[in-house]
């Protein structure tokens, strides 16, 4: 991959990686107007507003974040599977969109629900919504920071596969 | 016979970033093992929609 080509993913994946924080804290935002709205008057237009912030913003930020990331580390000298820090930027991205599909299913429950009644009876759900959007949104800023600290340490696949590369310079 | 470094020891920002995902992991597993009270469990299966498609709103 040429030196341009490689800047301009980079670039697509600090963006796309920048944004899916940025739609996770819209997230945050509408849950909790919706959590802590007495009169339940903004949960007829937080939970379907969250809703479509959570289907047609964070999760294809996220897949397509996980996707520039991964060509990034295979088609760099990082790679995937040498460096704790493109490992575990990789291990936390999977994490971060399992979760978001499994709460999928309860962010649907809650905007249905806000066609019902005021307020709508979600139990502990409104919390447990932001409670995980505040988890990944700590999760995402932890990626974020480690991709501009790249915290040292081979793993063990890398430390053999730079044996490697030193025996073949020295061939 | 060139002389090989060992392999250097695990840094221990990962030993400490490992331990508290798997605490977390285990915490969350914990909390939604609770049976009949986790988060989307409060509805049958397509009742909310089923109440506003027959003029709930």
């Amino acid at each position: 991959m040429g030196p341009h080509l490689r800047r301009l993913l980079l670039t697509l994946h600090v963006g796309l990686s920048v944004a899916s924080i940025g739609a996770v804290a819209a997230f945050l935002a509408l849950t909790s107007a919706a959590l802590f709205d007495a009169e339940g008057f903004a949960v007829r237009g937080a939970y379907p507003g969250a809703a479509i912030v959570a289907w047609w913003v964070i999760l294809p930020l996220v897949v397509a974040a996980l996707v520039t990331g991964t060509i990034q580390a295979l088609a760099t000298q990082w790679g995937l599977f040498r460096h704790y820090w493109v490992l575990a930027k990789l291990v936390l991205t999977a994490l971060t969109l399992a979760v978001l599909l499994l709460q999928l299913g309860g962010i649907e429950t809650a905007r249905n629900a806000s066609f019902i009644g005021e307020p709508p009876p979600l139990g502990n759900l409104p919390m447990s919504l932001i409670l995980h959007a505040s988890g990944g949104l700590a999760v995402l800023s932890i990626v974020t920071a480690l991709s501009i600290f790249k915290p040292r340490g081979l793993t063990r696949y890398g430390w053999r596969k730079q044996n490697q590369q030193v025996d073949r310079r020295h061939r | 016979m060139k002389d090989r470094s060992s392999f250097p020891e695990t840094p221990r920002w990962v030993i400490l970033g490992g331990v508290a995902l798997a605490l977390l992991v285990g915490a969350a597993a914990l909390a939604t093992s609770g049976g009949g009270h986790g988060p989307g469990r409060h509805f049958q299966s397509g009742s909310s929609e089923a109440s506003f498609k027959d003029g709930g709103s």
